[in-house]
This record gives structure tokens, C-alpha cells and sequence, in this order.
């Protein structure tokens, strides 16, 4: 026990003085959910404002004597319209971008109104548009069509209530947490699960592979640590590691509910996105996450510690041990797909347990017994992995290969 | 002392070695070290001699315990390596030509660190690491990392580490390879210390010149086999040509034709 520990310090002490690995265990997973939630704050408010003062830019080919949309657009703020000869000149003044769309009535668009029969008009633009630009457009079109049915309503006099006799109003149960948690809680898991096994994956090459390839192993195996004490000792380092890279994604996460939540400038969505941050930023949320990413990370290093020590070379343990992230990548990004949940069978499915039980604990809504049997299912992969991995470390052919 | 008997060492190989041996090789297995018997006394050196591939780095791993012989036993200070693993490594120094330090640890942090793993208490490693660092010249960077060091004095550190907990057995494996003449020297020297203060040395090697200089008992192998073992002096009395190196070919030649 007492070798275990001289080992686990020696080496933690030896992955701390490398400034490659500082960068990867704590620096990056501390900055990577600021830049992210500041980021999106900082731009959706910028789009928001943007989107205030821009002026949608209209061409109107009126062959149809269109006197209603003229009006209707003289009266919106923000629209300013263009008379247009013909469709052909629309078309190409959007594509030049000298305006965003172009509306064509065909001739006898009026009379076809007045009478009541079916006629039609078309509106030209480009869908990769500014998304804002895209919504207003199709929110002016709806406004005009609605005005139409009005104006036509009234003049047969008939109610408006005859196009919708009873209102549906839906009423979300959901807190602003579940309902933005089950949007963006998909990410946080993949970026908690993926910082895991990077911080693992570095020192678990760094003290296996390089090692051997520096030849200090074979010293290291003659003094009186049993190779089970020198095991245990690289697998609390590796696993610190990853548990600190966790535990500093964490603490990103802390710094961008402090710093959304503090951009007075920020409009809804900063307030949104704050909420959710401040609702994550709870002592039993933060418990349960790294409940969760302990096992994980047991897991992860035992996996990497044993590719690590098969490997001849670092190069070599690179090359075997980065197409693992195939694995975890994949499972991680279906957990976020929606519809999908944390149930009796995705429970015992690695990596998409933690994916799916991290989303659930985001958005406050935990299913105890499916996230029960996912602690105890990650505690058992975690152990047979320990198991199988201690197995090939006294293993002399995997120790000496090289 | 270190007492050899019957030992062999039979590495299963993978099909990529297999590959390796070429197309006439027809087995899955190869016999690294053959039914090799010997004694290393206290205060004498044992020279192993051999070209590389010989089967002298297995047998020096199955001394430290890092391999386990297949047959046959080896006893270091009449303790059992494959029973009594812990014991023998306590007793045992082991040295090599590469390093194998860590470039992000000191000096002083290193010594400690194999001090602590070798069972030594605190004031013991310190009064040691003390005699070491004098004796070898350690002090001026004794708190400086690994990492930027010259060869010899990487050596220098090297020998410290091996010889920090007194042992009374000292595997040196091709120490010298890859040194410059400065650092090989401190490893001669070390090595007739070691001899003096009546210190067990196993010294494996395909230096000649080497041999000449330090070995006391003295062993050839080749292809696995122990081709030659007894005094040195008696070795060289009765070799037929002129030179170390000719006398180690002409062995070698004639244990090859008893293959053809």
C-alpha cells in the first residue's frame, strides 16, 4: 500500500510538470464551456439586436395591380420595397444581394380577389439567407395571407371565429430547465465523457508506453514494488486525471453560468441559458455527475493503461489508442439524438449510459432506478476492466514487448 | 551469491516474429536460453559473454525477476526469484546502458523515490543519497531535472538509483553501450568497487575489452547455450589464437557447425 502510494505521488508529480498534459487535463476542459455558452450568448444576443435594426430589402413585380401589399409594407418598420419590371431582374438582384427577396403578382391577381377565385402570387429568395431575414419573410407572408382572409371575411360578413372555432392553448408543464435541458443537456454529457477520456489517454501513454520506451519500466519492475503496486499507482494517476479534467469541465461550466449570468446586456437567451446553468450548478446535480464520471473514468484508464503497456512505443499506443474515441464518440453523440432515454436496457450500454444518465441529471429529471443500474453496471465494467487490465500488466510478453 | 541451475527461458512468438525468423524457421516457439548452469560469487565479477541475440539479457531479466525462467531455478542469495520475487529485488541492483531516467524529476527526487520503493526509511535514503552524491559529484545538479543532463551525467544518477539501498548483487547489462569513454570509465570504476566491497557482480557484455579489464569468473553464450563457463585466467591460458576476439570467434564458429 504504501509503494502504491510513493508511485501514484512520483507520477502525479511527473504528469503535472508537463505542460502538454497540464494543457490537456485542465486547461482546455476549463475553457472549453465558457467559450461555448459565452460564445452562443454573445452571438444569438448580437443576431436578436441585429435583427432589430437590419432592413429587409423587398422588389415587388406588380403586374397584378396589387394595392393591399404595397400598403401593408409601407406600413411595416424595417421593409423597405422596390419597384421591379420583371421577375428575371428580381431574381438576379437577389442573387447580387441588392435585396433579400422579390414578390411577383401576375396579372389579374386583383380581379381574382375581388372575385374570390383561386389565384396565387410567388415570392423569390435564397434559403442560405440569414435565418432572420428567412423568418421575417415567411412572417410577413403569413401576416399578409392572414389580412387577406380578414379583410375578405368582412367584406361577406362573416366572423373571423369561423376559422378557428375553439383555440387550443397549450400549457408546458416543463421548467425552463427540463425544456433547455433536454435540448442542451445532449452536449454537456458528450463533452464531460470526451474530456474523461483525453485526460486519461495522455498520461496512460506517457506512463506506460513512454516508460517503456525510455526504458525506466524495466528499472522501475526491479525495485521491490510488486508490478501490482506500480500498477495501482499509474491507475490512480491516470484516473485522477481524467476525474480532474471532469471536475475542471465542471468548473467551466460554473465560471459560464457567472459570466452569462452576469452580461447585462444579454437578452432572453442569456437569461435562458443562465437558468439552465445556474440549475446545473447545483451541489446534488454536480454530485451526481461526478458519481457518474468516477466509474467512467476507472473504466478509461484501466482500458488506456492496458493498450498503453501492450504498445512498444508512444507512437504505437497512439495509433491503438485513438481510434477508441470511434467508440465513445459514437455512443455519446446518440445519446443525444431526442426520444432517446435512459431506460432498463440503454442502462447497461457503456459510454451511452453515462451520455443518457448525465442529460437526465442536467435537466433535474433522474429516473432513480434506470440511473441506479447505470452506477452499477459502470462500476462493474470499471472492475472487470481493473481485473483484465491487471492481468496483462503481470503479463511479462505484453510488459517486455518492444 | 547467485546460483544457476538447469535454467531455461522458451518465448511463445506471434506471427509477426514468426514472419520475422524467415520462411525456413518452421516452429512456434524459440528456445531464448538452453539448460544454462553457473555460480557468481561474492566479490568476483561474472563476465557473460556473447554477440547480441545470445540469450544474456534473458537470463540476467530471470536473475531481477522481471522474467520467469520456463525450467530450472535461479537462487540470489539463497532466495527463490520466482517464490521470493520481493525479497531477491531488495537485495538486487540492476543497471543498464540506457538510463532510463525521468526527464521531469530531479536528481535528489529520483534517488528518493527508489530509495522509498526499496523499503529504505527516510534518514537512511538521506545519510545514502549523501554518500552517493559526494562520492559521484551529484551535488551541483542535484536539483536540476533530468531532462536537459549530458549522457554521463545521466549515468552518474543512473548509478545512484541502482546502488541507493546497498545491494548486495548488482546485475550490470551492457552498461557501457552508448556511453562516451568518460561515462564508461565510472562504470569500470563502479564495478571494481562493487568487486571490493565484496559485492555479487554479474557483468553481461560483448565488450572484449571490457572483459579484460574486470572479469574474474567468466561465461560465453551463444544461440542460447552456455558454450564456456569457468575462470577467466584459465580462458586465457588455453586459448589457441592470439586475440580475445579471435579465440570468442573461433568458439562461436564451432558451437554454429554443431547446428549445421
Amino acid at each position: 500500500m504504501k509503494n502504491i502510494f510513493t508511485i501514484f505521488r512520483k507520477e502525479l508529480k511527473d504528469i503535472t510538470r508537463d505542460r502538454r498534459t497540464l494543457m490537456i487535463m485542465l486547461v482546455i476542459p476549463l475553457f472549453v464551456y465558457p467559450a461555448i455558452f459565452v460564445g452562443i450568448s454573445k452571438y444569438m444576443t448580437k443576431q436578436s439586436q441585429d435583427a432589430g435594426q437590419e432592413i429587409l430589402r423587398l422588389g415587388i413585380v406588380n403586374n397584378g395591380n396589387e394595392k393591399n401589399f404595397e400598403q401593408f409594407i409601407a406600413a411595416m418598420p424595417n421593409v423597405k420595397s422596390i419597384s421591379i419590371v420583371d421577375t428575371s431582374l428580381g431574381k438576379q438582384l437577389i442573387l447580387s444581394d441588392s435585396i433579400d427577396a422579390a414578390y411577383f403578382f401576375p396579372a389579374g391577381y386583383d380581379s381574382a380577389l375581388a372575385k374570390l377565385e383561386p389565384t396565387d402570387f410567388q415570392f423569390f429568395y435564397t434559403s442560405t439567407n440569414n435565418e432572420f431575414e428567412v423568418g421575417f419573410i415567411n412572417n410577413l407572408n403569413s401576416v399578409y395571407q392572414q389580412n387577406l382572409v380578414k379583410t375578405k371575411l368582412a367584406e361577406v360578413h362573416i366572423s373571423e371565429t369561423i376559422l378557428e372555432p375553439a383555440k387550443s392553448i397549450s400549457r408546458n408543464l416543463a421548467s425552463t430547465r427540463e425544456q433547455i435541458g433536454s435540448i442542451v443537456g445532449g452536449i454537456l454529457p458528450y463533452f464531460f465523457i470526451i474530456f474523461c477520456m483525453i485526460g486519461c489517454m495522455y498520461p496512460a501513454i506517457d506512463l506506460a508506453a513512454g516508460e517503456k520506451e525510455r526504458g525506466s519500466l524495466e528499472t522501475l519492475l526491479v525495485s521491490s514494488a510488486s508490478r501490482f503496486e506500480i500498477y495501482m499507482g499509474k491507475l490512480l494517476t491516470v484516473s485522477l486525471s481524467g476525474f480532474l479534467s471532469a471536475i475542471a469541465s465542471i468548473i467551466g461550466l460554473i465560471i459560464s453560468g457567472q459570466m452569462v449570468g452576469s452580461d447585462a446586456g444579454g437578452g432572453e437567451d442569456s437569461i435562458q441559458i443562465s437558468s439552465l446553468l445556474s440549475g446545473i450548478i447545483e451541489p446534488k446535480t454536480i454530485l451526481l455527475l461526478l458519481a457518474i464520471l468516477l466509474p467512467l473514468n476507472i473504466f478509461f484508464a484501466a482500458v488506456t493503461l492496458m493498450l498503453s503497456i501492450y504498445a512498444r512505443s508512444f507512437k504505437e499506443a497512439q495509433s491503438m489508442i485513438t481510434p477508441l474515441m470511434i467508440f465513445i464518440v459514437f455512443p455519446s453523440i446518440f445519446g443525444m439524438l431526442p426520444g432517446v432515454k435512459l431506460d432498463y436496457t440503454t442502462a447497461f450500454i457503456p459510454i451511452l449510459n453515462v451520455s443518457l444518465g448525465s442529460k437526465e441529471i442536467i435537466s433535474g429529471n433522474v429516473s432513480i432506478g434506470p440511473l441506479l443500474v447505470t452506477y452499477l453496471t459502470l462500476i462493474a465494467y470499471a472492475a472487470i476492466a481493473l481485473i483484465v487490465s491487471v492481468r496483462f500488466f503481470n503479463n511479462e510478453k505484453n510488459i517486455l514487448r518492444g | 551469491m547467485i546460483e544457476i541451475k538447469n535454467l531455461s527461458k522458451t518465448f511463445s512468438l506471434s506471427k509477426q516474429q514468426k514472419k520475422e525468423m524467415g520462411p525456413e524457421f518452421k516452429g512456434s516457439t524459440i528456445d531464448a536460453v538452453k539448460n544454462v548452469n553457473f555460480v557468481c560469487q561474492p566479490g568476483r565479477v561474472f563476465t557473460l559473454l556473447g554477440p547480441n541475440g545470445a540469450g544474456k539479457t534473458t537470463v540476467l531479466r530471470m536473475i531481477a525477476t522481471i522474467l520467469k525462467p520456463s525450467k530450472g531455478s535461479i537462487h540470489v542469495c539463497g532466495l527463490d526469484t520466482v517464490t521470493q520475487g520481493m525479497a531477491v529485488r531488495k537485495k538486487l541492483g540492476f543497471l543498464t546502458g540506457s538510463t532510463g531516467l525521468y526527464d521531469r524529476l530531479t536528481p535528489d527526487e529520483t534517488i528518493k523515490y527508489f530509495g522509498r520503493l526499496n523499503g529504505m526509511e527516510e534518514p537512511l535514503i538521506e545519510k545514502r543519497k549523501k554518500e552517493l552524491f559526494d562520492l559521484l559529484g551529484i551535488n551541483d545538479f542535484a536539483h536540476r531535472r533530468v531532462g536537459k543532463f549530458s549522457t554521463g551525467m545521466k549515468q552518474k544518477v543512473s548509478i545512484a538509483r541502482t546502488m541507493i539501498h546497498d545491494p548486495q548483487v548488482v546485475v550490470f547489462d551492457e552498461p557501457t553501450s552508448g556511453l562516451d569513454v568518460i561515462a564508461a570509465k565510472s562504470i569500470i570504476e563502479l564495478i571494481r568497487d562493487c568487486r571490493k566491497q565484496g559485492k555479487t557482480v554479474i557483468l553481461s557484455t560483448h565488450i572484449m575489452s571490457e572483459v579484460n579489464m574486470l572479469a574474474d569468473d567468466f561465461a560465453i553464450m551463444h544461440r542460447g547455450d552456455l558454450i564456456y563457463n569457468g575462470l577467466f585466467d584459465d580462458f586465457k591460458n588455453a586459448m589457441r589464437e592470439k586475440t580475445l576476439e579471435d579465440e570468442f570467434i573461433r568458439i562461436a564458429s564451432e558451437h554454429d557447425k554443431s547446428f549445421a
